[in-house]
């Protein structure tokens, strides 16, 4: 298994009929993974690619049987489309969008969580479980299945990350995008404790960068033995000057605590493995799950 | 997030009926001068510029006599405070209040939740963690008798419990209208339980500008020269994200080991500063174009980053990226072919498209005489920024490198 997505998950796009939606749609598909249904309110009979277009997330679900959704839709339109995919009590949904605001996002956050779904992004790429489901906007060939969670607060870093793990011959269970802004569903602490609880995962590799106290609070996950399984976690942008906001909404270091180098030393007292560099990773997620397995026969 | 300045803030607040002491507002030395006769011995002069803490940094002061607001404002005004410029000062009132409080709304990424923090105890290096009074605010409003039972359970009575419980809803409720990802006052002065904005500032989610109530009240005046312009090409073509950031202001000069820098992917950015530093490069700049951004909006970019005065050699990197690179590749040799790029420079293409894009830079690097580079995912960040310090004509092992 992996975890979030796998190959019984039904996928619905949300915005199916838009550029982005098509873009996505033709990714999926060509990742072995292609939607079942869309919605695009007001052009229901429609088909996309032969995927059937429905007006409403009810209707799709009644046809289709659809059991998560991944949106592309205009932000300000995002808060309407997530809460009607939550309502039909889809899971996990995804949420594609940039530019949203805070309050839309949290109030979508809260909606999700007193229904029981679990709400990735916004400013997400998505979810890739490779082999199994691609419920995402990335190309397939860079993943390859395997027992590493990769978790990233950037898209394209995701994707960077399973490419050097699928380069050094590790594959991954899931690759989790949790989206670059302030406010997320799961963040990097909820989707390691997902990883945690997965039994096909053997260690879980982390994107982290400035900004937010995502990073301090997996260390406090760790310490406080939540989290055992081995992690990995490069921390990007020690040399960034803080009180910039930079292109994530999320990465602006507000104070001294959320810079890189304290994350990093933070991280590393807890006993996570903290390369200078990502390239490092394959080296370090190896020799950590060679470790891990060492411990278990030797226990 | 975009912040106001407090006298914006402080509008806010009092229209919705929240008491702050009487002001001017001044933007010369004369018009200080009028206003503080006229507002009376002790008055506050606070400059008027978008940071935090003011009084600490000597932007906030007391005086006694004109001549000393006089000469204060006009300092101000000619050299800035804090690298700020100020083009005004509120001249304010003093307020014989007693005690000192704190109030904030605040969007916390831990939860994620919408907070309201309260302490009995504020004012200058006041720090929020120390709140006596932190909830987690529901998606619904807060009914009055539920602020109130909270106030009332870290002791506050009488009137003046009354009052703070109906300024805290006023707080919830501007910060809600104002998309503010945090509303605080500090301090909070009692004038017979009445309490009194003596200070506040408002932080604007940068997603939310547009919902605000009165946009002409959010100065978005900040970004100037470079910064400004990205942010309108940003606004006229919605196609990708281009993201730029002044990091070393310009100048004149060209400056050893100082490098213009440009990314594909946020993420991808931060690893780039990193690997610069690391190879002992300074970048004057941030500058991201990602999610398939048109070949005219990374054409902009490119000029923007390749136009600056002061760069000795020019950093692009891409993460394994999803965009069509070889848009990236023409957008980018057309930017730095009409700023006459004449420079060291190395582009590191990866994912998508990339053996198309080394190709588009490669022809036309073959047609200009400066030392270019081209390579592919196989280097890493930290070796193409090496061999970018190895082109720059200072970059020697101890030359060329920045302070």
């Amino acid at each position: 298994m992996a975890f979030l997505i796998d190959e019984t998950t039904r996928i619905l796009v949300q915005g199916i009929t838009g550029r982005q939606g098509r873009f996505a749609v033709d990714l999926m598909t060509r990742g072995n993974s292609k939607p079942v249904a869309g919605v695009t309110p007001g052009k229901g009979g429609e088909s996309v690619d032969g995927i059937p277009v429905f007006d409403t997330v009810e209707e799709a679900v009644a046809e289709t049987g659809v059991t998560a959704s991944i949106i592309f839709v205009p932000a300000t339109l995002l808060r309407d489309a997530a809460l009607e995919a939550i309502d039909e009590g889809l899971d996990p949904i995804v949420l594609m969008v940039d530019g949203v605001p805070a309050r839309d996002a949290l109030a979508i956050i809260q909606s999700a969580r007193a229904a029981g779904s679990r709400v990735i992004g916004p400013n997400t790429p998505g979810i890739v479980s490779p082999g199994r489901c691609l419920m995402a906007a990335v190309r397939h060939d860079p993943f390859l299945p395997g027992s590493i969670a990769v978790i990233s607060r950037s898209g394209g870093m995701m994707t960077t990350l399973a490419s050097v793990l699928t380069d050094g011959g590790l594959g991954q269970s899931t690759c989790l995008g949790v989206g670059g802004d302030r406010i997320i569903g799961l963040d990097l602490v909820d989707a390691a404790m997902q990883a945690e609880a997965d039994p096909e995962t053997s260690c879980i590799v982390v994107f982290g960068e400035v900004g937010t106290s995502q990073e301090h609070r997996l260390a406090d996950a760790v310490l406080d033995g939540r989290i055992n399984k081995p992690v990995v976690a490069y921390i990007a942008g020690v040399a960034a000057p803080p009180g910039v906001r930079y292109s994530h909404a999320g990465a602006f270091a507000g104070d001294a605590s959320e810079e890189g180098e304290k994350k990093r030393a933070r991280l590393a007292a807890a006993g996570v493995l903290v390369p200078q560099r990502y390239t490092e990773i394959p080296e370090m997620a190896q020799s950590a799950m060679d470790q891990a397995i060492q411990t278990a026969r030797s226990a | 997030m975009t912040r106001l300045v407090e006298r914006v803030a402080k509008a806010i607040l009092a229209q919705n009926g929240v008491a702050v002491p009487e002001w001017r507002l001044c933007r010369n030395p004369d018009e200080v001068a009028s206003a503080c006769e006229f507002l009376g011995p002790g008055c506050y002069l606070k400059a008027q510029i978008p940071i935090g803490d003011r009084a600490a940094i000597g932007a906030v002061m007391q005086v006694d006599r004109v001549e000393e607001a006089v000469a204060t404002t006009a300092a101000w005004f000619k050299a800035g405070v804090a690298s700020h410029d100020v083009e005004s000062v509120l001249v304010e009132r003093a307020v014989n209040g007693s005690d000192s409080a704190y109030a904030a709304v605040q969007v916390s990424d831990e939860g994620p939740a919408e907070l309201l923090l309260f302490s009995s105890s504020g004012g200058s290096g006041f720090d929020p963690r120390e709140a006596d009074l932190r909830i987690s605010l529901p998606p619904r409003d807060l009914e009055t008798f539920e602020i109130r039972k909270h106030l009332r359970r870290i002791g506050m009575t009488g009137s003046r419990l009354n009052r703070t419980g109906r300024l805290l809803e006023v707080l919830i409720r501007c910060a809600r209208d104002w998309h503010a990802y945090s509303l605080e006052i500090n301090p909070i002065a009692y004038i017979d339980d009445m309490p009194v904005a003596i200070d506040a500032k408002i932080e604007i989610d940068d997603h939310a500008v547009e919902l605000v109530p009165d946009m002409s009240r959010v100065s978005l005046g900040d970004l100037q020269g470079r910064e400004a312009q990205a942010d309108k090409i940003q606004r006229d073509d919605h196609r990708g994200t281009l993201r730029y950031v002044q990091l070393i202001p310009e100048a004149h000069d060209r400056l050893a080991g100082y490098v213009g820098s440009h990314s594909v992917g946020g993420g991808e950015s931060m690893v780039v500063m990193d690997a610069l530093a690391e190879a002992g490069l300074r970048p004057t700049n941030y500058c991201d174009t990602s999610g398939s951004p048109s070949q005219e909006k990374v054409r902009a970019a490119a000029e923007l980053v390749g136009s600056q005065q002061h760069i000795s050699g020019l950093f692009f990197s891409s993460c394994i990226a999803n965009q069509p690179l070889s848009v990236t590749a023409m957008g980018l040799v057309e930017g730095l072919s009409n700023v006459g790029w004449a420079l060291p420079a190395v582009f590191r293409f990866a994912g998508n498209q990339e053996a198309e894009a080394c190709e588009i830079v490669r022809d036309w690097a073959s047609t200009i005489s400066a030392p270019i580079e081209v390579c592919g995912r196989d280097e890493s960040e930290w070796d193409a920024a090496r061999r970018l310090r190895a082109l720059l004509p200072t970059g020697g092992e101890s030359n060329g490198v920045p302070d």
